[in-house]
């Protein structure tokens, strides 16, 4: 059986001095592991059900307390075959 | 273990991350349990950088090289299908031999063999045929898609092993125009220029190349260059429209071959309005130009030629000259002239300022405008307005000019003139071997620059563009390799085509494939198919997929493909680019170094180096058809009789102190080393031994290991001090310049020459012009074929931007495939019409030489002018070779796949 | 069809005894099972294209999917960070000029916000690689202008013979 896999990378603007909150909020979204860090800009990358749901949450990144931009840099769409 | 889910995430977070450039520690860790290791791309001659990604021993990704130079990062969709190429589902991965009865047979099927079984056959016939006929009766055809250590030990273990010249390489029908057009203007090949002068440059001239689909990151760089400066102009020279004509500025529709008199024209202009850069010209510069009744490479001998073939053969020895030839050749028209210089199609004079300048004087705009036009639906003014328009471009000392070309050129029956055409413009105008400024030829394959020619894979060379027909080079050659004197061949051996009719005519009875398909890429296909078949020759194919030459084998040999061995291409701006092994080669598949070094120990000293016939030989030094006995002086350097061509050659002391394992391995394997059960390393040894011959005289490479350096992403030679060369013969940037001089054309080959005007030498007492480049006249030719009543269109082959060369790699992988799934004829609407035909229906395309069907294309990515239809010749199912002309450049012997006539009917 | 042969053959290999051979061999052979009666395959058999090469075949009918933009499926890619391929048809939007580059027309957005909103150009596409790594521009790189060297439109066509990647 083969399901789709929707998996999106982001770049993720930390306001300066809010750096741990803004990661533990996004760390703690389903489907959102944090890769990694660098100043204040990390990458995570979103897994989704479907596009509608990919956009969806990456809207609510934005909302988060201590996200100052977050932007879809990579957007991978491909069958799991596992 | 890392789960394929984990993994994708962490590669999107890595790509991800280098996209907005955050290169941190963790960037790296995200890849973990990939391995990802620079290599250039396994295909064209770009040379784009690539990351292949591992994991224990499979690839599982390829991306873009962010620190390659070439592509900073990018890939066209070929790129991206390295990581696919290896494993479709039929990968030969066992030696198969033809055989009944458990006997090698030749009309047998293919029986898997061990590598004993597959070497004993090949003993034998080697014996067989070498026995028989001598080193002329064996032979390799070789390819630009050799590594540089693959081609060095092909031609040592033919030229110096077995003594024979019959080496080429299929490099041959893809740029050997440009070696001759480089070697006769400057005296030592590849381009004065580098990828720099696209960034660098106001106006890029692609004259009958379509690099959006053949060089396409380099495209993307030209796009780039076109869109940041709105004063860059492109322009398109070709025989149809293509999406190269996508991007520039304007494109030129031409009547095939007339690129020679539209040359002729530009240069006109420059000399018209005063534009030749007097000083650079005088300093650097002299005129020079050659026969015109030089044949077109085509057999003289019929015994084999179908019916149909005999009026275009004719051509060879008679040409009776069409109006615009008479007036561009200074000749009465319908004059018949006799094809004398045929064998003599390389000699060249120097001739004066005033000679040039009359030889000139017929190329006016209306005379070339009305010969030229290649779109009957343009109006003629508006291609005269573009002609001129190039001609401005050209002239004016202000504007840098690039000018690329490929196979338009080179694929050419003057394929020689027309890449030295492109010289004389660039040279008038000094706008050469400078930063913007230059001619540049680019190459089709991975390493036709840094295998083909730099090693010299051809039946004329040796390494370092060295000949075999020169004395001094044979005797450099021979103390290099420690061979006693005259072991080395002087006579020139079969070029790729002539093999071909070599084997039709029985004269070539052991045939051994190697990275290349010539069965399909041949040219006139139907003959040479068959006499691999009918005839008492041995065919070899080393391959990694069944295609059309393993079809007609006799025994096909699994090779390792390119990320499963270590390795070295040179790209077409002289980068020389190094890889290690990543993955082992699947099942009994071998590197094809193991198989020639392996090979090599079956045949001894004695089995060769005694007297040999040679038919036809004749040089100083040598009896008259008969290569010497050099055993007893073989002796005296070390060579028993019975020593083995592995010893002789390639395990040499030298060569054993490369010991294997070697740091610069960093943990990646050595299959080559592993099979042959040796201690030393021969891919590192090889290559040092070959960039000897280079080093100190301008062809420079640098040490080995330096290529697997951090940060190092192939170097351009010549390489000194650790400096690589981005622009030759220019003081600012190469240190051979002499010591003084701002430009120094020190290429030594052909420097001395008689003297002459248009019609031939006047004084023979030779002249040494050393460091100059020569500036020929060339005339306008017409080609031997054109379209008549009954074969009434053009024809002319080529590649798509989804598969590489024969597709025997590309097609297998399912993303390219179902790009372009098999090849169409592409044809102009109206033509179609005319024959009853719409798109999507199946026809017939017949020349006198073969006929094939193929689906009818009237849109697509084509636009075909009335009159000539295009047929790419990636797909076995559709063969279009069976169509082709095998006529050649005289002087480079390199085929015109871009012009002969044919018929399309109903099928 | 051409899969089952593919098939058939690697297994004829792969069940082949070793061979009794006493003839001293080389390291590599030495693991190497030779068959002692194999079944041959003729070369007919071989390539992607069956049959003998002296024949003229038929030549294969195939079409770009005829599927306009706009709310096809993604079509999945050959691996991470291989380029997705076109799922809609592109005869129209073709060739890239200069003046004309269909593709960023409809692609060139921020942010996909229904499903049948075409895929964006990511935000990659935006950085020059060779002038300035690390900064995302407003406009596209130069040199990915020409959208098609890298994302190709597919036919369903099935291939002749599979891929094991």
């Amino acid at each position: 059986m083969m399901d789709a896999m929707n998996i999106s990378g982001i770049v993720i603007g930390i306001v300066p001095d809010q750096r741990d909150t803004c990661l533990d909020a996004v760390a703690a979204l389903p489907g959102v592991d944090v890769h990694f860090v660098e100043g204040d800009r990390a990458v995570v990358t979103q897994e989704a059900g479907s596009t509608a749901e990919q956009e969806e949450g990456l809207r609510r990144i934005q909302a988060l307390p201590g996200v100052a931009h977050a932007e879809l840099v990579y957007h991978w769409f491909g069958e799991d075959i596992e | 273990m890392t789960s394929r889910r984990e993994f994708i995430k962490r590669s999107i977070a890595a790509a991800t991350a280098a996209a907005v450039g955050i290169r941190t520690a963790e960037a790296a860790e995200a890849d973990a349990g990939v391995s990802w290791d620079p290599t250039p791309c396994r295909f064209c001659g770009v040379g784009c950088g690539i990351l292949v990604g591992t994991r224990g021993d499979r690839v599982v990704a390829i991306k873009g090289d962010p620190d390659a130079p070439v592509n900073r990062g990018l890939l066209c969709v070929k790129g991206y299908a390295n990581a696919k190429i290896l494993y479709g589902e039929d990968r030969l991965t066992r030696p198969l031999l033809r055989m009944k009865g458990g006997q090698y047979d030749k009309d047998g099927d293919f029986v898997p063999v061990s590598w004993q079984q597959a070497f004993d056959a090949m003993e034998a016939q080697f014996r067989r045929a070498y026995g028989e006929l001598g080193p002329t009766g064996v032979g390799i055809m070789g390819s630009g898609q050799y590594t540089v250590v693959e081609g060095y030990v092909a031609a040592k273990l033919v030229k110096a092993g077995f003594r024979s010249n019959n080496i080429d390489p299929n490099a041959r029908h893809c740029m050997a125009s440009a070696v001759a057009g480089m070697m006769q203007t400057f005296g030592i090949d590849e381009p004065s220029g580098c990828y720099d002068d696209i960034e660098a440059t106001d106006t890029v001239v692609a004259w009958g190349a379509n690099m959006a689909e053949m060089h396409p990151m380099l495209w993307a760089r030209v796009a780039d260059r076109r869109q940041r400066n709105p004063g860059v102009r492109i322009v398109h020279l070709t025989t149809f429209g293509t999406p190269t004509s996508g991007i520039a500025d304007t494109e030129i529709v031409f009547k095939p071959n007339t690129d020679l008199a539209i040359w002729n024209y530009i240069a006109r202009e420059i000399v018209a309005r005063k534009k030749v850069d007097r000083d650079f010209v005088a300093k650097h510069c002299v005129f020079a130009t050659g026969p015109m009744d030089i044949g077109f490479g085509m057999r003289r001998d019929d015994s084999h030629a179908f019916p149909a073939e005999l009026d275009t053969r004719a051509r060879e020895r008679k040409v009776k000259l069409t109006p615009e030839e008479a007036v561009a050749q200074g000749a009465q028209p319908g004059e018949v002239v006799e094809q004398k210089s045929a064998a003599d199609a390389d000699k060249h004079w120097l001739i004066s300022w005033d000679e040039f300048v009359k030889a000139l004087q017929p190329y006016t705009l209306d005379f070339v405008a009305r010969l030229s036009q290649g779109d009957a639906e343009e109006p003629p003014e508006k291609h005269r307005q573009k002609l001129q328009q190039l001609a401005d471009f050209y002239a004016d000392p202000k504007r840098k000019v690039v000018s690329y070309w490929t196979m338009g050129f080179n694929q050419h029956t003057r394929g020689t003139w027309i890449n030295e055409q492109a010289y004389m413009a660039h040279l008038l105008t000094g706008k050469q071997a400078t930063p913007g400024n230059g001619g540049f030829s680019l190459t089709g394959q991975p390493s036709a620059c840094g295998t083909a020619r730099e090693v010299g894979t051809f039946s004329h060379r040796l390494p370092a563009d060295m000949v075999v027909t020169n004395p001094k080079h044979r005797e450099r050659a021979e103390q290099r390799w420690n061979l006693p004197p005259r072991t080395i061949n002087p006579k020139v051996g079969s070029h790729i085509t002539q093999m071909m009719r070599d084997l039709e005519d029985g004269k070539l009875k052991w045939v051994w494939v190697q990275v290349t398909n010539p069965f399909q890429s041949t040219a006139n296909a139907n003959h040479w198919i068959k006499a691999a078949r009918d005839k008492g020759a041995f065919l070899i194919v080393s391959d990694v997929y069944p295609g059309i030459s393993a079809k007609v084998a006799d025994l096909i040999l699994p090779s390792a493909m390119i990320f499963e061995k270590w390795g070295a291409y040179g790209n077409s701006e002289r980068r020389t680019q190094l890889w290690r092994q990543q993955v082992p080669p699947p099942g009994d598949a071998r590197t094809d170094v193991w198989q020639m070094l392996e090979f090599s120990k079956r045949i001894r000293v004695k089995d060769c180096w005694g007297e040999q016939k040679v038919p036809g030989l004749a040089a100083d030094g040598f009896e008259p058809g008969k290569l010497p006995d050099v055993l007893g002086e073989a002796g005296k350097l070390g060579h028993a009789p019975d020593q083995t061509l592995y010893e002789a050659l390639f395990a040499t002391p030298g060569n054993r102190a490369f010991k294997w394992p070697d740091p610069v391995a960093r943990g990646h394997a050595n299959h080559t080393v592993a099979a042959l059960g040796a201690d030393w390393f021969p891919e590192k040894a090889l290559f040092e031994e070959y960039a000897g011959f280079g080093r100190g005289r301008g062809h420079d490479l640098a040490p080995f290991d330096r290529y697997f350096d951090d940060g190092v992403r192939g170097l351009r030679w010549p390489v000194v001090n650790g400096k690589e060369t981005p622009w030759r013969f220019n003081a600012e940037y190469d240190p051979y310049v002499k010591k003084g001089a701002r430009f120094d054309f020190y290429g030594a080959a052909m420097k001395e020459l008689p003297s002459g005007d248009l019609h031939g030498v006047t004084d023979a007492k030779l002249t040494a012009v050393p460091g100059k480049a020569k500036i020929f006249f060339r005339p306008y030719a017409a080609p031997p074929e054109s379209p008549d009543a009954e074969y009434d269109l053009w024809l002319s082959t080529g590649r798509v931007l989804e598969h590489w060369h024969s597709g025997t790699m590309t097609r297998r992988v399912p993303e390219l495939y179902q790009a372009m799934p098999s090849a169409l004829l592409y044809m102009n609407p109206r033509d179609a019409e005319k024959r009853g035909l719409k798109r999507n229906d199946v026809a017939w395309i017949e020349s006198r030489r073969g006929r094939i069907k193929a689906v009818v294309e009237t849109r697509g990515r084509y636009r075909m002018p009335a009159g000539m239809v295009y047929v790419p010749w990636f797909d076995e199912g559709v063969f279009i070779n069976k169509v082709t002309l095998d006529a050649t450049c005289p002087i480079s012997k390199q085929t015109d796949f871009k012009k002969c006539a044919v018929k399309v009917t109903r099928a | 069809m051409n899969r089952i042969l593919v098939a058939m053959l690697l297994c004829s290999c792969a069940s082949a005894p070793r061979p009794q051979s006493a003839a001293p061999q080389p390291p590599a052979a030495a693991q190497v099972p030779a068959p002692q009666q194999p079944r041959g395959t003729p070369d007919s058999a071989l390539g992607l294209t069956k049959g003998s090469v002296a024949d003229v075949p038929e030549p294969l009918h195939w079409a770009y999917t005829k599927d306009g933009p706009g709310g096809n499926d993604v079509l999945p890619r050959g691996y991470p960070q291989a380029p997705p391929r076109v799922p809609h048809d592109v005869s129209d939007y073709l060739p890239i000029t200069l003046a004309r580059n269909r593709c960023l027309q409809c692609h060139q957005i921020a942010q996909k916000k229904t499903p049948e909103d075409p895929t964006p150009i990511p935000q990659s596409h935006y950085v020059d690689l060779r002038n300035a790594p690390g900064t995302v521009r407003k406009e596209l790189a130069g040199a990915r202008f020409v959208c098609s060297s890298c994302h190709v439109p597919q036919a369903p066509a099935p291939p002749p013979i599979g891929n094991g990647f």
